[in-house]
């Protein structure tokens, strides 16, 4: 049976997951497009297809601060997507730190400027956090204007790297994305059936799912559903294999034990998707759960 | 309880959650303003909070919160006070 050539666009809840599925690579050609990239936003998605295609130059700094993998390079001979069998999606945040241009993986700029600013010192890692937290991620121009001058004065070093913080800091920008307008965006360019994957930012003791910030998941939904898209929730998944035996300790992640049972659930959600099913697709939890 | 016993007894707990006694908190003390209250962080308070007043919020409510006294309001509301 010929594999599915599939396109998959998300974080670690998916991409970890299809991972450690050894039948993943059996069923789907999920690599045929690069190798698997931590994607976020709907933005990440798009510049992802733009370094496939060639389209866009990708400086080196820009290429690790975008994640995106060493082994990753344009791949002309499949960037018309015309052999797409699949896509699955999975944006995990509705906002994007934009620099020249590009959107920033947000781990790696945190990193990138706090360790250049010596961020093991308590009162540089308060600055750091006001500048981010406050003032990248909740908007907060005066908080990030004001931080980001303290935190260049720290910055005076004459390496790449730091040249690299310092124009990060003074330009850096938050910028909301628009659901719906990108996951149209995404459909006009992949041409073939799409699903999207819910992402759960925490899930409760009890195990109740918790989306951040509050109305992401809505808009998400909202925007599957305008455009018929099908959609997947793990949350009966990781509830019913018990959300403390499928989360590590602090709950971001799957367990190595449950990766698989969830790339078991993502295999039968891309072949729902691309045998053109839609709604919301829920499958049971796993038969068992941990020991 | 009244809504002055709520803000107290939050406060405590955020002190705790957090482990800093010497925390500044006010109605208008964001998560911004305390230096490791991320998203993470958030949600490992909102569990502490259920346990401590013995409520449970519906799930856009764990994420509502824009400040401490939005926290207050929703308990106050919950627990009838």
């Amino acid at each position: 049976m010929k594999r599915l050539n599939t396109l998959v666009l998300g974080g670690c809840l998916v991409n970890r997951p299809m991972d450690a599925t050894a039948r993943a690579n059996e069923v789907l050609d999920y690599r045929r497009y690069g190798p698997l990239q931590l994607l976020h936003s709907f933005t990440q998605m798009f510049q992802r297809i733009q370094f496939i295609r060639g389209e866009r130059e990708f400086p080196d700094e820009i290429r690790r601060l975008c994640r995106f993998p060493r082994d990753l390079g344009p791949l002309p001979e499949v960037a018309d997507f015309r052999d797409l069998d699949v896509a699955i999606v999975e944006p995990t945040t509705p906002v994007d730190l934009m620099f020249r241009g590009f959107s920033l993986n947000r781990q790696a700029v945190q990193r990138f400027v706090g360790a250049a600013a010596g961020e093991g010192n308590k009162a540089v890692a308060a600055l750091l956090t006001r500048w981010f937290r406050k003032g990248l991620i909740g908007f907060d121009e005066e908080a990030r204007a004001d931080a980001a001058s303290k935190l260049l004065k720290l910055i005076s070093g004459s390496r790449a790297r730091d040249k690299i913080a310092r124009e990060l800091l003074e330009e850096t920008r938050s910028v909301k994305c628009d659901q719906l307008g990108g996951l149209q965006g995404l459909h006009d360019i992949l041409r073939c059936p799409m699903g999207l994957v819910l992402y759960n930012f925490r899930y409760m003791p009890d195990g109740r799912a918790i989306s951040w910030p509050a109305g992401f998941r809505e808009d998400t939904i909202a925007a599957a559903k305008s455009l018929d898209l099908a959609v997947y929730d793990p949350t009966s998944l990781v509830v019913g294999y018990g959300a403390d035996a499928a989360l590590v300790p602090g709950g971001g992640h799957y367990t190595e034990a449950f990766k698989p049972i969830m790339g078991e659930a993502l295999l039968e959600f891309i072949q729902a998707v691309h045998a053109q099913r839609s709604g919301l697709v829920s499958f049971e939890p796993a038969p068992a759960a941990a020991d | 309880m009244t809504r002055d016993e709520i803000s107290a007894k939050l406060f405590d707990l955020i002190r705790d959650v957090f482990d800093d006694d010497g925390l500044e908190l006010s109605d208008a003390t964001t998560a911004e303003d305390v230096d490791d209250w991320d998203s993470t962080n958030h949600v490992r308070l909102m569990v502490a909070v259920e346990a401590e007043f013995g409520v449970r919020f519906e799930t856009d409510e764990i994420t509502r919160p824009q400040n401490v006294g939005e926290i207050v309001d929703m308990l106050q509301e919950k627990l009838g006070g």
